[in-house]
């Protein structure tokens, strides 16, 4: 008998017509570990709530199908009883925790099993320093940082010690110093093998060596692959990402090479096995990048190129010698850099650098206490905020804050109707941005029904009504799956032909190595970093010191031109839509 | 701040929560009954001075605390003297076609004061007790059910990223072209259309905590365990019985 | 089944309508939007001092109808007898712990208020909650929040006419802010979808269903 067993299970959702998930079955054994896949919206949590019957207990739903744990349904065991067997650890850390301190927060999952004071009392100090939160014991949960937040969160489980953890795209709300804690304690998890895992995630090649099996859901929520990693990864790599499933890109790049001749004895999951490549006789080293039939591929040089023809036009963005202080607190010493139309420059920096202080005095939300901003040629201070925010925009990371109206349309012509324009004069142009941002058949939909990604578009839509020629983004793919970062990133790159010059504050390098033509790094209140990506990533030791990893397909990049040994090629080898 | 002073390690920190509410109540039904200044101002400086010695919380933070509901407490005093019910007889003096009587100030100082009793005996309240342990012993003496102890505390923590995003929703919609307005229906406008977007993220942050809790087991039944017990000692029967008899001696006396 | 309607009984929670027990979900839910109001009181706070400087206590009274909105809305999203009582109640809890320096007063309205609120939710046996109602509930919240600091801050000691004007301003604000703006506020949010789950989502879901929108 399995532990777990789902047997043809459908959920559907009261009001809508289609389930969420339909006809999805299989069955999981006590130590494997599982990574379950799927795009946005493919009900992967509605998947996972249904596990343990909360679905459809207390969210409610029309089920078809059953759970068996331990050949029991779900549903008569009820979900305090099934709470003891499978535990979850989910993706917001600032809403997974009922209490203010540490100590208390792992002590409420004891007193729900209902065991002695003594045993709680053991089980808080093993479960935190299984993590190593133990000095963490007596804060509040407040003060900790998203990572730590989330190694809380699976602390609460492993002192709990349920056999099943379930784990819930745990990194995706995180910077990647956060994600990197956060996978570093999974990674151990899953090499004790104490447990059975469930892996929802999207930071795969961390994954992927620890992982037994994967399942794989499609769009409609039917499971269309059970089975080990590397087949799935070696053939159907392809079929994933035009699903807008994320893949590790070990096996994405390796197939890409393989078509050019290149030989694994194993095909590569990991960077250990990738090295053990052999390149093809008749391999020839000004070879550019290849492109596939879903990936074009590009090397930094090709941007680079492409940018050069434009020449130097003068900058649309100069920022001088900006310093920033909250009272006595220095948050910004010395920030000089300029942004030119038509590029997209990348704003870099651990959390608490100033990124969000420094975007916000570009967008005269703050003044700084010294130094001055110039936007096209004129100090920020001569600009109305009128006349200000109809030649730049500012995309916030969550779209719902920049949201007023009530329906697609509305939110477009919300600007156009204040000024008392004559309707005629910018209806065509709301229907224009429609059309371009793909949004016409969602024109009478309210704004917060729409998906993660139609939700980005339009907020990028309502900051270039008026033809803004400057655009800020706050992590603008931040939590979003593989199809939304590309479409997101392909609208960017659009905008930035067109000329407009676009500043992403990212943390995700491999985005800034595929698009930027720039990066600009801020750390402790200074640009210390100002170039191209390629040149930012060469340098390891900066690198180490701020403490960022450097992007897998420049690794591999590297890797492909050492083993040639030749002059060298360096193809930024990077999958782009 | 208030977090610090709330953990201190003081006698008044150690009081059993629902002891201290208590006492409070018992301080606000007996300031009803209370129509002179005197009075309270003894109570103000009782609960300032209580802070001090068994809280350990210094006067100028009370003062601190204090000071801005003291605003308030102040328009009493001119409301209750320009607009009493009754002018009194002991003229001070006129302004324009008022008369400004000592009877109606006293009133309004009376009142005043009683207001600022109310505040500064929530003070000691509530800066001697930490949230987790006032829900705790509203859970376990008062039998208030779990599910509403540990609901409140979850949304509770809520507030500061609450406070966070309303800062940037206010500039998100400063950039759309929205300024701050004024008047009431301006006002009412602007709120709202906070409202909405606050109102959205926080329901979907309650859902997903209350989906976490019920994960990890939780659920309201009486045979719960707690890890931390919320004391009932003796120093809190000596507290509420001393506490009481101070009351039921200000009410003989007033 | 009072004590746990959530003990696996899958007939019982599929499609069909849950037991109007007050459990989880909505605590939380009733929580967290009267800490978004909150939040947003601070905002109003600053306003009405300003408005108190320039008019007097009358003016406090028109601004006074934003402390019932949270119950009401919650009444009105929720529509399960108690919820105005106790999402009051939830208000001020939250408030005290927050650290509100009147907490004790505080407490006090919350319990008076919430008790006015929940008695027009009564009268209609919980079955009607249309804009009259809601005002009527408004009204009678703001109407049990004068009769207590009528007492707890002596106003019996006014001037009849201040203090009419003051009781006529407050039923005019809770009828209008509380009941009108809580129905209006609420009714955005229903469209936005978060509500789907709770009666007034369902009612927004239906009536929609019938323009044949999505």
């Amino acid at each position: 008998m399995a532990f777990l067993e789902v047997r043809d299970l459908s959920v559907r959702y009261p009001g809508q017509s289609e389930p969420v998930i339909s006809g999805v079955s299989f069955s999981v054994e006590i130590g494997e570990n599982i990574l379950l896949l799927g795009p946005s919206g493919s009900g992967k949590s509605t998947l996972i709530l249904a596990l343990n019957g909360i679905i459809p207990q207390s969210v409610e739903a029309e089920i078809e199908g059953e759970v068996l744990l331990n050949g029991q349904n779900v549903l008569d065991k009820g979900v305090r009883e099934t709470s003891r067997e499978i535990g979850i650890l989910f993706q917001d850390p600032d809403t997974q925790f009922c209490m203010l301190t540490v100590e208390d927060e792992v002590a409420f999952g004891l007193e729900n099993l209902r065991l002695g004071r003594e045993e709680m009392a053991k089980r808080i100090e093993s479960g935190l320093a299984a993590v190593g939160l133990l000095p963490y014991l007596e804060r509040n949960i407040s003060e900790l940082s998203g990572g730590l937040k989330q190694k809380l969160g699976l602390a609460c489980l492993l002192a709990m010690d349920q056999p099943l953890l379930i784990l819930d795209e745990p990194t995706a709300n995180l910077d990647p110093k956060g994600a990197r804690e956060v996978l570093d304690a999974l990674d151990a998890l899953a090499r004790s093998r104490n447990k059975t895992l469930l892996f929802v995630e999207h930071q795969l090649d961390r994954i992927v060596p620890l992982i037994d099996r994967v399942l794989v859901l499609n769009r409609k929520g039917s499971l269309v692959y059970d089975g080990p990693p590397r087949p799935l990864f070696a053939d159907r790599s392809e079929e994933l990402v035009k699903e807008g499933i994320w893949v590790p890109r070990i096996p994405l790049v390796a197939r890409q090479w393989a078509e050019k001749g290149w030989r694994w004895p194993v095909f590569p999951l990991t960077l250990e096995e990738w090295e053990n490549g052999q390149p093809p006789s008749a391999y020839s080293p000004s070879e550019r990048a290849i492109t596939s039939s879903e990936h074009t591929m590009r090397s930094v040089e090709d941007a680079m190129e492409a940018n050069n023809e434009n020449g130097a036009p003068d900058p649309i963005l100069e920022v001088r010698e900006v310093a920033f202080a909250y009272g006595n607190q220095s948050v910004l010493k010395e920030v000089s850099f300029n942004v030119y139309p038509g590029e997209i420059v990348a704003l870099l920096g651990v959390n608490g650098a100033g990124k969000s202080t420094l975007a916000q005095i570009l967008m005269k939300l703050l003044v700084p206490t010294k130094g001055t901003v110039m936007f096209a040629g004129k100090p920020l201070e001569a600009w109305s905020a009128r006349q200000l925010y109809r030649s730049a925009g500012f995309v916030f990371q969550n779209p719902e804050h920049q949201f007023v109206a009530d329906t697609v349309e509305k939110e477009l012509s919300y600007g156009f109707e204040k000024s008392g324009m004559a309707r005629d004069k910018w209806w065509p142009r709301v229907q224009e941005q429609m059309e371009r941002f793909g949004l016409t058949p969602y024109r009478h939909h309210n704004p917060y029904q729409l998906s993660q990604g139609q939700k980005r578009r339009l907020s990028v839509a309502t900051m270039m009504v008026h033809d803004q020629q400057l655009l800020i983004l706050d992590e603008p793919t931040f939590g979003q799956d593989l199809s939304n970062t590309e479409s997101i990133m392909h609208m960017l790159s659009r905008l930035s032909g067109e000329g407009k010059a676009i500043l992403l504050i990212t943390h995700d390098l491999e985005l800034v190595y595929a698009y930027a033509k720039r990066a600009l790094v801020l750390d402790d209140g200074k640009i210390v970093f100002d170039g191209a990506p390629a040149t930012l990533f060469a340098d390891e030791e900066k690198l180490d010191r701020l403490g960022m990893e450097k992007p897998l397909t420049c690794v591999l990049a590297e890797r492909v031109k050492a083993m040639k040994g030749g002059r060298t090629d360096r193809a930024g080898i990077v999958a782009t839509p | 701040m208030l977090e610090s002073l709330q953990r201190h390690d003081g006698w008044l920190q150690e009081r059993n929560p629902v002891v201290k509410l208590l006492v409070l109540f018992g301080v606000i039904a007996v300031m009803l009954f209370v129509n002179d200044p005197w009075t309270p101002l003894f109570m103000v400086g009782l609960a300032g001075l209580l802070l001090r010695l068994l809280g350990a919380v210094p006067f100028k933070t009370f003062l601190m605390y204090l000071a801005p509901f003291s605003l308030f407490a102040l328009s009493f005093l001119w409301i209750h003297t320009f607009f009493p019910g009754e002018r009194g007889e002991t003229v001070l003096f006129t302004l324009g076609p008022m008369t400004i009587a000592r009877e109606n100030v006293m009133t309004g100082l009376a009142f005043g004061m009683r207001a600022m009793v109310f505040a500064s005996w929530s003070l000691l309240f509530i800066m001697t007790t930490e949230p987790s342990k006032l829900m705790l012993s509203l859970i376990q003496h008062l039998r208030l059910p779990a599910r509403y102890g540990y609901g409140i505390m979850a949304a509770y923590r809520f507030l500061p990223i609450l406070q966070e995003e309303l800062r940037t929703i206010r500039a998100a919609h400063r950039i759309r072209g929205l300024g701050e307005s004024g008047g009431i229906r301006g006002k009412w406008n602007e709120i709202k259309r906070y409202a909405i977007p606050l109102l959205a993220g926080a329901i979907r942050k309650a859902d997903r905590v209350a989906i976490a809790m019920e994960s990890k087991g939780f659920d309201d039944s009486r045979d719960r365990v707690f890890y931390r017990e919320i004391r009932f000692t003796v120093h809190d029967v000596l507290y509420g019985l001393l506490m009481f008899a101070l009351l039921a001696a200000v009410l003989y006396f007033k | 089944m009072a004590n746990n309607p959530m003990s696996g009984h899958p007939k019982h929670s599929r499609g069909q309508q849950r037991a109007p027990r007050i459990g989880l979900y909505d605590i939380v839910v009733m929580a967290a939007i009267s800490i978004v109001f909150g939040v947003l009181y601070l905002l109003w706070i600053f306003f009405g001092q300003f408005v108190q400087a320039m008019l007097g206590p009358v003016a406090w009274g028109i601004l006074a109808g934003m402390w019932v909105l949270a119950p009401i809305i919650c009444a009105y999203i929720i529509r399960k007898p108690g919820i105005a009582l106790i999402a009051e109640l939830i208000a001020a809890g939250t408030e005290v712990l927050a650290g509100s320096v009147n907490a004790g007063v505080v407490m006090l309205l919350g319990l008076t208020q919430g008790l006015g609120a929940e008695l027009a939710f009564a009268l209609f046996r919980y079955r009607n909650y249309r804009l009259p109602v809601l005002m009527l509930a408004g009204i009678l919240g703001m109407f049990a929040n004068f009769i207590t600091i009528y007492f707890v801050y002596g106003y019996d000691h006014l001037s009849t006419l201040i203090v009419t004007f003051q009781l006529v301003a407050m039923l005019i604000s809770g009828a209008v802010m509380g009941g009108w703006g809580g129905k209006a506020i609420a009714d955005a949010l229903g469209r936005t979808g978060v509500l789907n789950r709770f009666a007034l989502g369902k009612e927004l879901r239906e009536e929609s269903g019938n323009h044949g929108l999505s």
